[in-house]
């Protein structure tokens, strides 16, 4: 039976309205069902290496997100290094990848080019001209601007 | 009437200042004292996990960074007009705020690809990081820390810097050998302590800290270093380190290692040699092998630092 957390997982994957969506769930639900794809406490974590010290471990792997109140699905700034492969990438210009980091949207003007380009709404992984990424934000073709869902700053703000 | 006029200068207490002429003599505790308000160099660590050393110091360069190599692989003095930690290359994990004196403690751990490390006072994640460096993400560490809310730091830190071959547990690292069988390859102890080291960073600990403190903390870490060797294989390595030059938490605890179990202690070479007496107490002359830095002569926090290899492994 597939765990309610997961589902949550789905519906934000969705909502990333990308042409490679069902690639992202397939490689999802196979991570899932080989069991590298586990929820520790609240956080959901993919694993990189088994050990005996995993049952009592609070952490290990790569965290994708948090599951918050009402089962929802909170990512984590790391989700973008598992999913960043499925989407499309926008290249930015250092000012605009900095504030980009800082919380805010960015400009159309502050983009250097696309590796495909996206439709509207569709998600992209946000990089600086050195193909770093920075985080993940919907492309809105008729504002002109990528709507910032989640980026690197979240390091900064969550004060950690 | 000179360390009560000196207590006064640097708002220290007067039994602290005491204890540094004892230290440094009256010269060099003006000295340390003149550096801790002065405070020192920052210090960065690239993480090769992230990205090719040379890239991110070419792009730090490149944003008006001044980087200076150190004793420390990977880690540079750094000055510039904004803080490295706005930078992006600190987002993406590319780079470690981390002491040199600290990063020189996990660094003389000397760990290899494969090998099973144990942390044991991990949070907020520098050492662990810098380990998993190393290691290029293989083989296991266990990073053990106490507090939930630290360990929240150390998740968030190893997640940033790519780290992959970590579980971390949150538990009192003196309760560790009841709780595991096996035994690991190196075991890297941080020990909490009075924070003597970094009162250039942390201006509150002139105060907030009493005579009494040293004991308690010597008391804990002694429990903390038997835990760790009992934990460790036999010619295993314990690195043993704390930000606290006072003689009860560093050559003490040392001198209960050398007088409870079989271990040697492995010269080091950068910083001071340990102090063969503080206060009338007399240390064994093996201890002056452990390695002390300070402010004012190494640029870096007060620290303190013992690698020893186990020579009999002990029966749990």
């Amino acid at each position: 039976m597939t765990p309610s957390w997961f589902k949550s997982l789905k519906r934000w994957v969705e909502n990333l309205n990308s042409e490679y969506e069902d690639e992202i769930m397939k490689f999802m639900k196979w991570c899932l069902d080989s069991e590298i794809l586990i929820k520790k406490e609240n956080l959901i974590l993919l694993l990189t290496s088994r050990s005996s010290f995993l049952n009592r471990s609070v952490f290990s792997g790569i965290p994708l997100g948090e599951i918050g109140s009402r089962e929802r699905f909170i990512p984590h700034p790391e989700i973008s290094s598992v999913i960043g492969p499925f989407l499309k990438k926008a290249y930015s210009s250092e000012k605009g990848a900095v504030l980009f980091t800082y919380g805010r949207d960015l400009f159309i003007e502050s983009v250097l080019g696309y590796s495909e380009m996206p439709r509207d709404e569709e998600c992209l992984l946000i990089c600086d001209a050195y193909g770093r990424d920075f985080g993940i934000g919907r492309y809105k073709r008729g504002e002109r601007i990528i709507v910032n869902l989640l980026d690197r700053g979240l390091y900064l703000r969550k004060g950690y | 009437m000179l360390p009560k006029t000196l207590a006064r200068k640097y708002g220290l207490r007067e039994f602290m200042v005491k204890r540094y002429i004892e230290i440094f003599g009256v010269k060099g505790t003006k000295e340390f004292l003149d550096k801790v308000e002065k405070g020192i160099s920052s210090y960065v660590r690239v993480n090769t996990i992230r990205g090719r050393e040379e890239e991110i110091t070419y792009r730090l360069m490149e944003k008006g960074f001044d980087l200076k190599d150190t004793f420390v692989p990977h880690v540079y003095s750094i000055k510039g007009d904004f803080s490295p930690s706005s930078s992006l290359e600190y987002l993406r994990g590319e780079i470690f705020l981390q002491d040199l004196s600290s990063a020189y403690a996990s660094f003389s751990l000397g760990v290899k690809e494969g090998e099973r490390v144990l942390d044991m006072c991990s949070a907020p994640g520098a050492k662990t990081t810098h380990i998993a460096q190393l290691m290029r993400n293989k083989g296991e560490i266990l990073a053990v820390d106490s507090s939930k809310t630290r360990v929240l730091s150390l998740i968030y830190n190893l997640a940033r810097c790519g780290v992959r071959n970590c579980y971390v547990w949150i538990e009192d690292s003196r309760k560790l050998p009841s709780m595991i069988k096996s035994k690991f390859d190196r075991v890297l102890l941080d020990a909490p302590c009075t924070g003597e080291g970094v009162i250039s960073k942390d201006r509150s600990r002139k105060l907030s800290r009493v005579e009494k403190d040293y004991s308690i903390m010597s008391s804990i870490q002694k429990e903390l270093i038997s835990s760790g060797l009992s934990l460790l294989k036999e010619g295993g390595i314990l690195v043993y380190s704390t930000c606290s030059i006072s003689p009860e938490e560093n050559e003490e605890v040392i001198s209960y290692a050398l007088e409870k179990f079989q271990v040697e202690i492995i010269p080091l070479e950068f910083g001071e040699r340990g102090l063969k007496s503080f206060m009338g107490r007399k240390y064994p002359r093996e201890v002056t092998k452990c390695r002390r830095f300070y402010p004012h002569v190494h640029d870096t926090y007060g620290f303190f630092l013992a690698k020893l290899r186990l020579v009999k492994e002990v029966k749990t």
